[in-house]
């Protein structure tokens, strides 16, 4: 024999206590989104300002119960095109009030999302304000849950970009002083009642470079300077360093006097150059491939002792490893690929001499491509004695006078009530 | 002994149960002893209405006194033969909602119709039925005894509200000791000792009815749908019972944990308790027990905020798939107290209902004591 329950039940008859409420749970979820998204360059402001109150009231009597549901589905658009002020107020207050004695769920969904997006060729600025308070409230035995989901974001596409390109150039015939003078004022203001942080960097390069191809040349004076995000990959030269080359396999040394203003060290990496059968190029360097630094090192106004003791040194360690540290302070491993095979006496008794290496920078070096705002002055021959003046003058602040900032504020309250009658 | 039925309609269905469904879950069980779904009246409508723990009865009584909800639910109907005048006290009790204000007019339209006594008709009337009804400005009791006069007793029924309506009766000749109570809100709003008939058979022949009525006459209303929930009835032996029960509701408890032993063999899974809590039982999962013995025991749904629990009853909805097992149900609080359900016959689903006004130990119920038991059930 067999017997088969399908279902099985009990059914209590009972008096109820004033007020009370059978075991079920209350549910209150608020997602909130507010996003502000303004355009780049502004000229006027946009504003838009949401508050929301929703409150669930629950009071219980000894009377019946009362199912209640509520949904609040809101959407508020404001366009504007042109030069008009755009104000956006939207009150909103949701409220559902029940009376019961017993187990009722309750449930309070309110999802709200409030996007402020302004795009125009002028200065808007966009503020988001969203204030919302949520009531739910149970009591007596029962699970109550409120879960408050909020992302509240606030971007600003706003690219800043500011170039400087200056070029000062003096030319000047034989005999005269050379002056050149550049002065700089780069003013970033902020000024905001908020906690906000404030960063400016300014990276400005200056380099001033004096060359005597022979006595017949003029005078040059060159000026470059760089401002803006990439800053220059050369460093001043500093006269505290010598180029210094160590054989690490036999502990050769080999130290070269400060360098000149032509000394110069040149980089090259690999790339692929293909043409596909229809003749289009394709030229691509590979992130996967070893991170050779290929130097190209150029040593000027060499003397032929130290002309022979460099070629020495090349052709001893060819294909060997090389301590290198150059004049401007890295240190490098390396391996002297090309010793070079011609060596030119630009002046009497001033030799140049090229070489090549492969290698990279010690662990830890840091490869120095900024410049300090110090002013360097390097003058080459002995023959023509008039000064060089270079006159630089930084000044870096950092300020804002806009209040106009991108702000998003986002004021939460949580109260629970629950009254029983 | 004191017999306690019961039902919240939870039984039956859930919020989204079709009246149709509804009423042949109802007639498909032994409910149909006590609990009686009849006399779908021309266009009216009876629906599953929302409540807050599952389900109520909403009556959409179509605007005409053609199309009448009445006698919706029955206690102690057909069948039921044990009364003898003036030896039993009876309490019927259950909760009633109106959305709207009635229909207002010189004669109170409709009713919500509380059948105790008198000749049961096709179309009942006050003048022939003892009446618990809801007058023409939604605020006047209005209760009819056999004799037709119709006595109106102060009373409100405010909109929206669950209102609990509590009576008492003792069938016993005029004078005689029978009695007519009737309590609204746990206010004693009637209190009749003289209008009474002896119907000795009367819930032989008609027991107690519950609905929604318009008069006859009355058509074109406007459509209200009024809503019955939380249905009692108590039968106390020898005892007048004088006091009213207070705001009664029936809460379901169903089985939420496997208790030892667990004999039965679970269609699928672990969780003997899963397989049987549904509230709209089906076919899909279930228990068996194949052998003499086998012995099942679950914890059930913690009750709490009552002041009183009048008494538990308990369904199992079951059927026999080969043989002619005995199945007993009850309670065990380390004392078992069982019910022998008969024999289970083979091959057709039944509903066995016991009650049990108090607990293993004799004592009467109280929430601990609820929340302490297991609920059994075993084969012989």
């Amino acid at each position: 024999m067999t017997v088969r329950t399908y279902q099985f039940q009990a059914q209590a008859l009972v008096t109820l206590s004033a007020g009370s409420i059978i075991s079920k749970s209350a549910t209150s979820a608020l997602n909130i989104q507010s996003e502000a998204l303004p355009g780049p360059l502004f000229t006027f402001n946009e504003e838009s300002e949401l508050t929301l109150t929703s409150d669930s009231v629950y009071e219980v009597l000894s009377g019946g119960v009362i199912f209640i549901e509520q949904e609040l589905n809101l959407v508020s658009t404001a366009h504007a095109q042109g030069y008009e002020t755009v104000e956006s107020v939207l009150d909103i207050q949701q409220e559902a009030i029940g009376q019961a004695p017993i187990a009722l769920d309750r449930e309070d969904v309110l999802n709200i999302e409030s996007v402020a997006t302004f795009a125009h060729d002028q200065n808007v600025s966009a503020e988001t304000i969203l204030g919302i308070t949520q009531t739910a409230g149970r009591t007596y035995e029962v699970s109550a849950s409120t879960v408050l989901a909020i992302v509240s974001e606030g971007c600003r596409i706003f690219t800043g970009e500011h170039d400087l390109n200056l070029t000062s150039e003096a030319e000047w015939g034989y005999g005269y002083d050379a002056e050149s003078e550049v002065e700089i004022v780069d003013l970033a203001e902020r000024i905001l009642g908020l906690n906000r942080g404030l960063s400016h960097e300014n990276i400005i390069s200056q380099s001033a470079a004096y060359f005597i191809e022979n006595p017949c040349n003029k005078k040059q004076f060159n000026t470059f300077d760089g401002a803006g995000a990439v800053p220059g990959a050369s460093k001043k030269l500093n006269y505290s360093n010598t180029f210094l080359m160590m054989s690490l396999d036999d502990g050769t040394i080999l130290e070269l006097r400060n360098p000149e203003t032509d000394d110069a060290r040149r980089y090259a990496f690999n790339r692929v150059n293909r043409t596909y059968f229809d003749g289009t190029a394709d030229v691509f360097v590979d992130d996967s491939w070893v991170t050779e630094q290929t130097q190209l090192y150029t040593i000027v106004a060499l003397k032929r002792t130290k002309l022979d003791e460099l070629f020495t040194f090349l052709q001893d360690n060819l294909g060997r490893e090389v301590l290198i540290k150059d004049w401007k302070g890295v240190s490098w491993i390396v391996v002297i690929t090309n010793p070079g095979d011609l060596y030119t006496e630009d002046g009497e008794g001033y030799w140049t001499a090229n070489f090549e290496v492969v290698g990279e920078a010690v662990d830890g070096e840091y490869i120095v491509q900024h410049l300090g705002l110090t002013e360097d002055l390097s003058r080459a021959g002995s023959i023509w004695l008039r000064s060089g003046s270079s006159t630089d003058i930084v000044s870096d602040q950092a300020n804002r006078e806009i209040e106009l900032a991108p702000s998003s504020a986002l004021t939460l309250g949580n109260v629970a009530t629950f009254t029983i009658v | 002994m004191t017999y306690i039925t019961c039902d919240g309609f939870e039984t039956y269905g859930d919020a989204t149960t079709s009246f149709a469904t509804l009423k042949t879950n109802v007639e498909a069980t032994d409910d149909r002893r006590w609990v009686t779904a009849i006399g779908l009246p021309n266009g009216a409508n009876i629906v599953a209405g929302y409540d807050s723990i599952g389900l109520a009865l909403e009556i959409d009584d179509g605007g005409s006194s053609s199309a009448r909800g009445e006698n919706v639910v029955t206690a102690f109907g057909s069948g039921y033969n044990e009364s003898t005048a003036g030896s039993k006290e009876y309490a019927v009790g259950f909760r009633y909602y109106n959305a709207e204000l009635l229909s207002s007019g010189t004669v109170p339209h409709r009713r919500i119709w509380w059948n105790t006594v008198g000749t049961y008709s096709a179309s009942p009337s006050h003048s022939t039925a003892s009446l618990l009804e809801v007058g023409n400005d939604n605020t006047t009791l209005r209760y009819t005894a056999t004799s037709g006069g119709l006595q109106t007793f102060a009373g409100t029924f405010t909109v929206n509200t669950w209102h609990y309506i509590e009576c008492h009766y003792i069938p016993a000749p005029a004078g005689s000791g029978g009695f007519m109570k009737i309590y609204v809100d746990g206010s004693l709003i009637v209190n009749d000792s003289v209008n009474n008939v002896v119907s000795a058979t009367f819930f032989k022949n008609l027991g107690m009815r519950i609905g929604s009525n318009i008069s006859g006459g009355n058509n074109n209303l406007a459509v209200e749908t009024p809503k019955f929930d939380d249905v009692y009835a108590i039968e106390i032996d020898g005892v007048t019972h004088t006091d009213v029960l207070g705001d009664c509701r029936v809460i379901p408890l169903a089985p939420t944990s496997d208790a030892t032993p667990n004999d039965w063999t679970p269609s699928t899974g672990a969780n003997n308790y899963a397989l049987i809590d549904e509230t709209d039982w089906d076919t899909t999962d279930y228990v068996d027990a194949a052998t003499a013995g086998d012995d099942e025991h679950y914890g059930l749904d913690t009750l709490s905020g009552t002041t009183t629990v009048h008494g538990v009853r308990l369904d199992a909805v079951c059927i026999a798939v080969s043989g002619t097992p005995t199945l007993h149900i009850g309670f065990d609080d380390g004392t078992a107290d069982e019910d022998n359900m008969g024999v289970i016959g083979t091959g057709s689903t039944v509903q066995k209902v016991a009650d049990f006004p108090l607990d293993p130990s004799g004592a009467s119920w109280n929430e601990s004591s609820i929340n302490a038991v297991d609920a059994t059930q075993r084969i012989s």
